[in-house]
C-alpha cells in the first residue's frame, strides 16, 4: 500500500486536470501544494484535481485544497473536485467542505462547470507547466 | 498541538493558529482578504462542540493519551469548534491541565459527577464524549458514572476500553444502564460488539465499531533510525506501555535466551515506566523481578528497559525501529491495547498472546498468535519473523493496511460523524437559513 502522493497532470479543453493517487496528509501535502503554485505560476486559475485514485486525505489535505480555492479565487478562478471517492466525499461532507469544494463524477464534469468561470488573468496554455 | 490546518490556510499555511486565536478576530497583520477567508470558512466549516469527559494528561494512562488524541484529531477537522474536557480523577490539580480542561470530577465524591452534569448541562457543548473504563470511576465497580449519565440532558457516546466476557451481575447492570442512557456504545473491535449484543443484550443499534486511533506514521527503513537510536544492526524486539504485572513482560525476557542463540545481538527494549496506579501500591517491586530475571538469565546485554515516559516522537522512533513487536499480554478478556493499535499503525511485524483485540485484529496474516505464557513460542515466531524477510515484509504491509485506516485522522471522522448524528437527532430541526452539508445526516449544524 503506496504512502505517498503521485500527481499527474493532463488536460481536458484546455484546462490543468492534476490526477492524485496515495494519501493527501500532513506528509505529502506540500507536494500538491506546490504543483498547484506551479500552475498558478504559469497562469492557470482553474483547476481540476481528480482524486479517485486517492485512499486517504486528513486536515492537512483538506487545508491545502481550500488554500489553492483560495488563491485561485483571487483571481476570479475554480478549483474543482472531480472523481468517485466515498472516503473524501464522506470528509467533504462531514466537515461541510462540500459547499466550496464540489465533487463531479468525472473530469469533463468538472471541467464543464469550470468553463463557467472567467478568470480575470490567464496566459495561453501553450506552456507545459506542472507536466 | 492545537493548530488547524484548516485554519492555518487562512495565513497561506505560513502561521500557526490555534483554536483560541483562530475564534478572535480581527488580528494584528491580517489582510483584509485574510479576513474575508477566515469570514468565509467560519461559515462554511461544520462545528459541533464535544465534552469529553475521561482522564486527561498529565495524568498517565492510556484513556487519558486516547482521549487528548481523539481530542486533537477532532479539532483538526472543527477549528472554529469549542471542545472543552471534564476531567476524571484527583490526583492532578486543575491548574495543572492544559486550558482545554474546564472542571474535574473527583473520583471517590458521587455529588462531583452530578455537579459535573449539570455544569456540562449549563454549558455550550452540544454533544458528550465518554471514556469508559470501569477503574476510572468511583463507586463500585465505577457505578458513579450511571449518576453522570442520568443526570446528563445533552446527548453522550460512550467509547468501552473493556467489555469483559463474563461480567459481575453489578458490571453487567452498569453497561446495559450506560447503554440505556447513552446514545450509541463505540468498542473497537467486532468481538466487542458481538459481545456487547449476546452477552449484554445491548440493541445493534446503539453499538458502532470505531477502531482505536493512531498516529499518522508513513513506513520508514528501519536501518537509519536504528542508527540514530545507537542500535545499528541490531534485531530489535519490543513492547512498550505503562509496566504493570498484566503485561507478562517475564514471558518475552525468557523467550530471550532461545532468540539470542540465533541472533547473538539481538535486542529487547521494554520501553516505558510503571504504571503511576501500580506504582502507588506496589512501587518497582515487578520491574526489579524483571531486572532480577534478566540477569539471573544472563541477558543484561540483551534486555534494556527504557523506564521514562516518551514523546509520541520518541515512541515512533522505537517502533520504526522495531522487527519484532511483542504483546505478551495474560488477561485473555483485553478487548483493546493501544500499543498493539500504534505498533500496526507503524507496520510492524507482531507476535502476541491472543488476547480478544490480538486475536482479532492479527487475523488474516496481520501477526503471530503465540499461547499465554509461553516463552518457547514467542522465541520460535520472533526467530521465524527475524529470518524471514519474506513472511515478514508480507505481514508488515498486512498490518499497515490496517493500521491505516485505523489513523487518528481516519477515526476522528468516524466519531465526528457520529456525533454529528447524535446531535442532530436530538434537536428540533432549524427552520429556514439552516445549513446544509452535514456529516451525512441532514439535519440542523452549526456552521
Amino acid at each position: 500500500m503506496e504512502t505517498d502522493l503521485d500527481l499527474i497532470v493532463s488536460r481536458v479543453d484546455s484546462i490543468p486536470v492534476l490526477s492524485l493517487s496515495g494519501d493527501v496528509d500532513e506528509f505529502t501535502c506540500a507536494k500538491l501544494r506546490d504543483k498547484i503554485r506551479s500552475l498558478m505560476d504559469a497562469g492557470e486559475f482553474r483547476l481540476v484535481i481528480g482524486v479517485s485514485g486517492v485512499n486517504y486525505i486528513d486536515s492537512s489535505g483538506l487545508g491545502t485544497l481550500v488554500g489553492g480555492l483560495r488563491r485561485v479565487a483571487e483571481h476570479d478562478g475554480g478549483l474543482a473536485i472531480s472523481g468517485t471517492n466515498p472516503q473524501i466525499e464522506r470528509v467533504l461532507s462531514i466537515t461541510g467542505l462540500n459547499k466550496i469544494l464540489p465533487v463531479f463524477e468525472d473530469d469533463d464534469s468538472a471541467v464543464q462547470s469550470l468553463k463557467k468561470k472567467k478568470p480575470r488573468r490567464q496566459k495561453n496554455n501553450s506552456d507545459s507547466a506542472g507536466k | 498541538m492545537w493548530g488547524s490546518p484548516l485554519a492555518k490556510t487562512v495565513k497561506e499555511l505560513d502561521e500557526e493558529l490555534d483554536l483560541t486565536t483562530a475564534v478572535s478576530l480581527p488580528r494584528d497583520g491580517w489582510k483584509p482578504e485574510d479576513l474575508k477567508m477566515f469570514k468565509f470558512l467560519r461559515g462554511v466549516l461544520n462545528r459541533i462542540d464535544v465534552a469529553y469527559v475521561a482522564t486527561y494528561p498529565p495524568q498517565e494512562c492510556g484513556i487519558a493519551t486516547f482521549t487528548r488524541d481523539l481530542a486533537n484529531a477532532i479539532a483538526k477537522y472543527t477549528p472554529f469548534s469549542n471542545p472543552l474536557v471534564v476531567a476524571m480523577g484527583g490526583e492532578v490539580d486543575i491548574e495543572q491541565y492544559p486550558k482545554i480542561v474546564q472542571s474535574r470530577i473527583r473520583k471517590s465524591d458521587r455529588e462531583s459527577y452530578l455537579d459535573a452534569a449539570d455544569f456540562i448541562n449549563d454549558s455550550h457543548a452540544e454533544v458528550v464524549s465518554l471514556q469508559h473504563e470501569y477503574g476510572i470511576f468511583g463507586g463500585p465497580d465505577g457505578e458513579y458514572v450511571l449518576a453522570f449519565l442520568q443526570r446528563l440532558r445533552k446527548p453522550a457516546v460512550a467509547t468501552l476500553h473493556t467489555v469483559l466476557f463474563s461480567p459481575s451481575p453489578n458490571q453487567k447492570r452498569i453497561v446495559q444502564e450506560i447503554a440505556e442512557v447513552a446514545g450509541a456504545l463505540i468498542v473497537m473491535v467486532k468481538t466487542g460488539r458481538d459481545m456487547l449484543i449476546e452477552n449484554y443484550g445491548v440493541p445493534p443499534r446503539k453499538v458502532v465499531m470505531i477502531p482505536h486511533g493512531v498516529p499518522n506514521v508513513h513506513r520508514v527503513g528501519a536501518a537509519a533510525i536504528k542508527r540514530s537510536l545507537g542500535i545499528a544492526d541490531r534485531p530489535v524486539i519490543s513492547t512498550f506501555g505503562l509496566i504493570n504485572r498484566g503485561k507478562g513482560i517475564e514471558y518475552a525476557i525468557r523467550a530471550m535466551p532461545a532468540i539470542v542463540r540465533q541472533y547473538p545481538d539481538a535486542l529487547y527494549l521494554v520501553l516505558g515506566e510503571t504504571h503511576p496506579g501500580v506504582r502507588n501500591y506496589e512501587g518497582e517491586s515487578y520491574r526489579k523481578e524483571l531486572l532480577q530475571l534478566v540477569s539471573d538469565l544472563g541477558m543484561e546485554d540483551n534486555v534494556r528497559f527504557n523506564n521514562r515516559y516518551l514523546t509520541l516522537e520518541e515512541l515512533i522512533n522505537y517502533l520504526c525501529a522495531t522487527d519484532v513487536y511483542v504483546t505478551p499480554y495474560l488477561n485473555r478478556d483485553q478487548i483493546v491495547s493501544g500499543t498493539l493499535a500504534y505498533a500496526l499503525g507503524c507496520g510492524k511485524a507482531i507476535v502476541s498472546s491472543p488476547y480478544l483485540y490480538a486475536e482479532e485484529v492479527l487475523s488474516e496474516g496481520r501477526g503471530l498468535l503465540v499461547d499465554f505464557r509461553n516463552p518457547e513460542e514467542i522465541a520460535a515466531s520472533a526467530i521465524s519473523i527475524l529470518s524471514g524477510p519474506s513472511m515478514r515484509e508480507q505481514m508488515e504491509t498486512k498490518a499497515y493496511k490496517y493500521g491505516r485506516r485505523a489513523a487518528w485522522f481516519n477515526v476522528a471522522i468516524d466519531y465526528l460523524n457520529l456525533f454529528h448524528r447524535l446531535h442532530t437527532s436530538s434537536v428540533v430541526p432549524a427552520k429556514s437559513g439552516s445549513k446544509g452539508g452535514s456529516g451525512g445526516s441532514g439535519g440542523r449544524l452549526r456552521s
